[in-house]
């Protein structure tokens, strides 16, 4: 699971980069680039261009890191690297190399389980892994059928577990864009889940957990 | 499976907000007396709970290689280039500023003692033109009226005219040929070459300083003979002070290994 990672030390670290250690710097770059880039791959569904924004994020982090006044470092850095994949995003659109499908099957293929670094529960069966894995795969594919700033909103209040008030901060708009957007989101994801039934393992299949 | 329809993007936002925690005490109150109420409201909260939860168990993706910055990845981007920067800014901004200064000071200048040149060249040679019974108002090839000089002067009457326009033409600037060739000749310039040049004004006008003579030769050929330096200090100073400013800014602007 996605939980946060509280990094030690993490204001001194801030600190000393602010006045330009770099060492201080690549700490923190060590504790967020787990989170960072799978940020950066849900949001673009490609691995290379995933590694490239989360580079070019921390890049532009250390650039910035003078501008940050407090708060949430996670929604500071967070912000800058879904900046860098829309900046991306858009860059591609404008000139498509790829289409959305052929990022989906791209991503398919990258989504084995080692890719996805399976945190498998010990006294789970083998069934119940490929089950879970299955399901992590249908959630994948139907995140990336969301639009990018559903995308985005789910990606950091689900997937990365922030509140709305970090989520706010991180995408740079309100918090009541952040409530509804979120809520289509979920129900669209409902609904990609759905049309995807005989693939999830049973506790996943909707209409039958839904019969009283 | 098929969505429930009834449900709105409010009812939506209550049953995110209700799994988030985010309602107020009143809000969840009524949430409550809700679902027990509605079956599809109850459905609805189960399947979108269903997916948070499978969302917040994804794990982190596991990174293809470390993201540490190096020395060499960061020099460029260090702060001391944005300081070059804004340096480089403000020094190209204070040397435009000079340069326009010192095109300000020059033109100012050249037209100021052309300026006063032509207000003090313009009486002499009226004064030349106006002079009762010379020699021009004798030989000039039209008829000539006899009015008081001051008159002619205040109002002057039409046959009077081309003696003035003369005078005029000697004192104001005309264009010099560009390329050594003549000038086009206007019907003024040659009502000027066609009357003979009076000897009383031609000895009144040796009196005159040189550059206020009215002669043939243009102002500004007189006002190149004036012993005037081609620099003088103010803007030899502002020239200079452009040339340094434009070479530090260059300088400035070089990246730094």
């Amino acid at each position: 699971m996605a939980a946060r990672h509280d990094i030690p030390n993490e204001r001194q670290l801030i600190s000393a980069s602010q006045g330009g250690n770099l060492e201080a710097f690549n700490q923190l770059i060590t504790g967020y680039q787990g989170q960072v880039y799978s940020i950066a791959f849900r949001l673009m569904g490609e691995a290379e261009a995933a590694a490239d924004a989360t580079q070019e994020a921390f890049l532009s982090c250390y650039r910035h890191v003078r501008e940050f006044r407090g708060g949430s470092f996670r929604a500071f850095l967070f912000r800058i690297v879904t900046n860098a994949c829309y900046d991306e995003l858009r860059r591609r659109q404008r000139k498509p190399t790829v289409s959305l499908d052929d990022l989906s099957s791209s991503r398919s293929e990258e989504s084995d389980p080692e890719d996805l670094s399976v945190l498998s529960d010990p006294g789970e069966t083998p069934e119940e892994a490929t089950s879970r894995h299955e399901l992590r795969r249908a959630l994948e594919d139907c995140l990336l059928q969301l639009s990018l700033e559903q995308r985005a909103v789910v990606i950091l209040a689900d997937v990365q577990a922030m509140d709305y008030t970090e989520v706010a901060q991180s995408l740079k708009i309100a918090l009541g864009t952040v409530k509804s957007r979120l809520a289509r989101a979920r129900a669209n994801l409902r609904d990609c889940l759905s049309s995807k039934g005989e693939l999830l393992p049973s506790e996943f299949r909707l209409e039958e957990e839904a019969v009283p | 499976m098929t969505a429930p329809a009834s449900l709105s993007q409010h009812d939506l936002e209550l049953i995110s907000s209700f799994l988030d925690g985010s309602l107020t005490p009143k809000e969840r109150h009524n949430f409550l007396s809700r679902l027990q109420q509605e079956p599809e409201l109850r459905q609805a909260l189960a399947e979108i709970r269903t997916v948070r939860e499978g969302l917040r168990s994804l794990p982190l993706i596991r990174v293809p290689r470390a993201f540490r910055l190096t020395r060499d990845m960061v020099i460029p981007l260090r702060p001391s280039q944005s300081q070059r920067s804004r340096y480089y800014a403000w020094g190209s901004a204070v040397a435009a500023m000079a340069l326009a200064l010192l095109v300000f000071f020059d033109l100012s200048s050249s037209w100021g003692l052309a300026a006063q040149s032509i207000p003090a060249a313009l009486p002499a040679a009226l004064r030349t033109q106006a002079t009762p019974n010379s020699p021009a108002r004798a030989a000039a090839p039209f008829p000539i009226s006899s009015p008081p000089a001051a008159e002619s002067f205040s109002s002057p009457p039409l046959a009077s005219q081309p003696t003035q326009v003369q005078a005029l033409s000697a004192a104001v600037p005309t264009p010099a040929p560009l390329f050594g060739g003549a000038a086009p000749a206007s019907a003024t310039n040659e009502l000027s070459s066609s009357i003979p040049q009076p000897p009383a004004a031609h000895t009144e006008s040796e009196n005159l300083p040189s550059q206020l003579r009215p002669s043939a030769s243009p102002p500004w050929a007189s006002l190149a003979s004036t012993s005037r330096p081609l620099l003088r200090p103010g803007e030899l100073l502002l020239a200079l002070a452009t040339a340094g400013l434009a070479i530090a800014a260059l300088v400035s602007r070089r990246p730094r290994k």
